[in-house]
């Protein structure tokens, strides 16, 4: 299966629209982690979290196949505190939907895990694009020691991103990471 | 660096090199990518373009150089990347990215066992192999240094900044090839000031975790947009002009009838990669001219290879009868024919081409080699999205954090992207004798075409 097929398999699983690149880059980020497949898919460590170009080329795939519509919000700043200053929403297109359809059935093994996992991840919340990237660096940045990372770890090491975030998304991403099994719920932070 | 030698560089004007680096430029194996043009048979359409692998990798050894400086950093992680940037193409083959391709399409990655990954490109295992084995480079670098040297170039080693300069988005490679490509082609889309980049250049210390990458001050956000902008106008203009395209796909094509066609197994051997220092050594034995000379001469007269050889020789190319934005077909058939080009997509391509060649032998009433037909699908990103992709993440330096190129380039956040569409084209061995005779054929073979390729998907059965 090519990165592109996993992508639209994605989209499919996440309802068929991804609002702004990094949301887009962070949720297949996940996917990828719990299909084993980070590397794969080409993540690399960035400081705004993970980041892989060829996720970003597939993406241009689709949409320049038209499978995907791309829509970028209005000229202007949609976020002061984050890192997102135009927004790039992203939905299937109708033609998009059946290419999804007919890959699912060709796909069917792959299908499964891509639509459980994403399952998983709606479980942690419905998280902003900020928050899922605070998760995603500090999941990134845990895991290289190698153990499971706890939530104090977590939060003390977001601390230390130098980015604007609030004590209110810190703990949904850390809630987020504990929701879907990618840390261990223990010590005074929990 | 202590400075041995100095070379005079139509681009860069003088290089500097090290003793070290003198001696390695000196190698056999160094001087063998003189014999290997940077854009294959560019020189075509753009007759100034007969530059060589050997001033490129003279090149980025000077440009890494330059980054190095700029980032002030310390005497042996600049000798490391000098080394690697020099060394960086020794695994090109005939044609430089015409081989890549080759070396993809008849490689067998299950003999290599862990060593390939899915990711890595045989040409880049062909690179660390020669450097692993050639013995006058392990001499001159040292065994220990080919190793460190090897592993930058592929993974990376030490800082991420090191390999930021020899393989990323502002990489010492792209560059020097955009700059040299401009001026050897004669065409001025290339240029940008490297002088202002590399000066605005900054090593960034991630306070999470104290790693390193590249980052670019605000003063240099313009010189980033012109350097994004020429790699965006070179592609269009250079890399995927209509006769470059076709004169890459005439070489692939030549091997893949020799290969398969004509059982030649000398070039059978030339690009079946496994991973043996006997295939290292016979590899390095062939460059540009060797694989016109013996695939297009006496010996193998008479073989589809050859003759396709003689085509290119004599600038007798095949002509572009078929385009069309994929968006004018079905889905199905946009999603299977967008990858066809793809090494992997071999056996769908083969089969849709034998169709095609029944097409056009129908319209165009004239004797053609059914193998001579191509059919050939690519991307052209539009400058936004190109930027978004690769040099989007790049950091450019602001208060309170710094903040993704994308987010702060006013001129490539004002332009709209959606303009971005991937393309089929068909060439075959046709001829016509005047402009009026090229469109009444392709006139005739548009509709018979739109309609092959439009059933494409259910006419082969199931995709891979």
């Amino acid at each position: 299966m090519t990165t592109r097929d996993l992508l639209i398999l994605a989209y499919s699983a996440f309802g068929g629209k991804m609002r702004g690149n990094t949301l887009l880059q962070k949720r297949v980020y996940f996917l990828g982690v719990m299909l084993g497949k980070e590397v794969e898919l080409g993540y690399d460590a960035h400081y705004y979290g993970p980041y892989s170009q060829d996720v970003a080329r597939a993406n241009s795939e689709l949409v320049s196949l038209r499978f995907v519509k791309e829509t970028p919000s209005e000229f202007g700043l949609v976020d002061r505190a984050g890192f997102e200053v135009v927004r790039h929403d992203h939905r299937l297109t109708r033609a998009g939907e059946r290419i999804a359809a007919s890959k699912k059935e060709r796909h069917a093994d792959e299908w499964r895990s891509i639509e459980e996992a994403a399952e998983r991840i709606g479980k942690g919340g419905n998280l902003s694009y900020m928050e899922l990237s605070v998760a995603a660096k500090a999941f990134c940045l845990l895991r290289k020691k190698g153990n499971k990372a706890t939530l104090p770890e977590l939060r003390h090491l977001a601390t230390r991103f130098g980015w604007s975030i609030g004590e209110k998304e810190m703990h949904r991403a850390a809630e987020f990471l504990e929701k879907i099994g990618l840390v261990e719920v223990s010590g005074p932070g929990k | 660096m202590g400075q041995s030698r100095k070379i005079r560089d139509p681009v860069h004007g003088f290089i500097s090199l090290s003793e070290k680096e003198a001696e390695i430029v000196g190698t056999r194996i160094f001087q063998r990518l003189r014999g290997i043009r940077q854009l294959a048979l560019a020189a075509l359409v753009y007759p100034g373009a007969l530059h060589t692998r050997f001033d490129h990798s003279l090149g980025v050894c000077h440009v890494s150089g330059l980054l190095a400086d700029a980032l002030s950093l310390d005497p042996e992680e600049t000798k490391l990347v000098r080394l690697a940037a020099l060394v960086h193409d020794l695994g090109h083959g005939p044609f430089s990215h015409v081989s890549e391709y080759a070396l993809e399409l008849y490689c067998d990655r299950s003999k290599l066992g862990g060593r390939a990954k899915a990711r890595e490109k045989i040409h880049e295992l062909v690179t660390q192999d020669i450097l692993l084995l050639d013995p006058d480079l392990r001499r001159i670098v040292g065994e220990r240094h080919c190793g460190k040297i090897a592993k930058l170039l592929s993974s990376g080693y030490g800082s991420p900044v090191l390999r930021g300069i020899v393989s990323g988005p502002l990489d010492a490679d792209k560059q020097d090839y955009l700059l040299r490509d401009s001026f050897f082609c004669g065409v001025k889309y290339g240029v940008f000031d490297l002088q202002q980049l590399t000066r605005e250049l900054r090593v960034f210390e991630d306070p999470a975790d104290s790693s390193r990458q590249l980052m670019v001050t605000t003063d240099g956000v313009h010189a980033l947009e012109q350097f994004v902008l020429a790699k965006y106008y070179l592609t269009t203009q250079v890399y995927r002009h209509k006769v470059r395209l076709i004169t890459d796909q005439m070489l692939v094509r030549a091997i893949s009838l020799g290969i398969e066609v004509d059982g030649i197994e000398e070039l059978r051997r030339l690009y079946a990669y496994d991973g043996t220092r006997d295939f290292v050594l016979r590899y390095v034995e062939w460059d540009d001219a060797r694989f016109l000379v013996t695939f297009g001469g006496r010996r193998y007269r008479g073989k589809s290879c050859h003759s396709m050889i003689q085509r290119l020789c004599g600038r007798n190319l095949l002509k572009r009868v078929f385009e069309c934005p994929l968006v004018e077909l079905p889905g199905p058939a946009r999603d299977c024919l967008s990858q066809v080009s793809e090494p992997e997509r071999r056996p769908q391509r083969k089969k849709l081409e034998r169709r095609l060649a029944k097409a056009v032998l129908a319209q165009a009433k004239q004797h053609i080699d059914p193998n001579f037909v191509i059919a050939h699908s690519y991307t052209i990103k539009s400058v936004r999205v190109q930027s978004r992709n690769d040099e989007g993440p790049i950091l450019i330096e602001s208060k309170p954090r710094p903040l993704p190129f994308e987010e702060k380039s006013t001129l490539f956040r004002s332009i709209d992207d959606r303009l971005n569409d991937a393309f089929i084209e068909v060439y075959a061995p046709v001829s016509y004798e005047t402009p009026e005779e090229r469109e009444r054929l392709r006139r005739e073979l548009h509709a018979p075409i739109v309609s092959l390729l439009s059933s494409f998907p259910e006419q082969q059965g199931s995709q891979p």
